[in-house]
């Protein structure tokens, strides 16, 4: 979808915007993992 | 009259180096080191954190680039200019609306978790079948599993792609976990590890009456902990 956006429809803003958005949800999740399991691994 | 100079063994002359203030910036040098040095260092890893930090600046200009392509109107986004002119959230409002990231999350999340579920069960039996059970055909079977690392996967697309449309599973959840499965590496790695497992604890599983099956559940699949979660 990112391609699609940026290379066939040439829209690199929408394209740049789903990139930034996938990478909040990324370090969410790295967050929520490392508050979940950092702990035991730590112990 | 001039009073005669006390004379001074050699040595103590040579140990003043190390201590005698020589015009540096801070006016001492440790005691042992060669004058000089310690300014030399400075300025050596003041050039390093300069090159460091112009590299990483240089890393840093791709995402800053997108970031700032993301907050430009569209008709900007075709020129090359780090600080938008125009600044708007435009792009984040329309691919907000228009695409749903709640379904992408839940595809991905669902196909990982099914993805790594039938990993550990299928490649924790494959491993400890290799490791202990003794059957015909065993090194040569183990082999052949692991001459399947050495297919690089762009060779493998067209056939598994063809496969894939005769059994009709091209675009289902189905066919995408099956092709993501990679068994030999971790089949690999569970066998390896099912191998330092002492046998004393299965032959112990065995005397309280439990089976192979019994046995790789509740006795060596627990002990495996290790390679489970790093796959």
């Amino acid at each position: 979808l990112l391609y699609q956006e940026a290379i066939q429809n040439i829209r690199f803003g929408y394209a740049a915007a789903m990139g930034i958005i996938l990478l909040v949800f990324m370090v969410a999740l790295t967050i929520i993992q490392r508050l979940l399991f950092g702990r035991a691994e730590a112990a | 009259m001039i009073e005669p100079t006390p004379l001074v063994p050699p040595v103590a002359v040579v140990d003043d180096i190390g201590t005698t203030d020589l015009g540096l910036s801070d006016g001492s040098t440790p005691h042992g080191e060669i004058p000089g040095r310690a300014r030399s260092t400075r300025i050596l890893r003041l050039l390093a954190y300069v090159a460091m930090t112009a590299l990483a600046l240089l890393y840093f200009v791709p995402f800053l680039w997108t970031v700032s392509t993301s907050l430009k109107p569209l008709p900007e986004t075709a020129y090359f200019s780090l600080i938008p002119h125009d600044w708007t959230v435009q792009a984040y409002q329309d691919v907000w609306t228009k695409y749903d990231f709640a379904r992408y999350i839940e595809n991905s999340a669902g196909l990982s978790v099914a993805i790594t579920a039938i990993t550990l069960v299928v490649s924790g039996m494959g491993g400890y079948a290799f490791a202990r059970l003794r059957f015909p055909g065993r090194e040569i079977l183990f082999f052949a599993v692991l001459a399947t690392l050495m297919v690089p996967d762009q060779l493998r697309l067209v056939p598994v792609y063809q496969m894939l449309v005769k059994v009709h599973l091209i675009d289902t959840y189905t066919g995408y976990v099956l092709v993501k499965l990679g068994l030999a590496t971790s089949l690999f790695l569970m066998r390896q590890y099912f191998l330092t497992i002492p046998k004393d604890l299965e032959e112990a599983a065995k005397l309280d009456g439990a089976g192979y099956f019994k046995t790789f559940w509740r006795v060596m699949l627990p002990l495996a902990g290790t390679p489970r979660w790093q796959r």
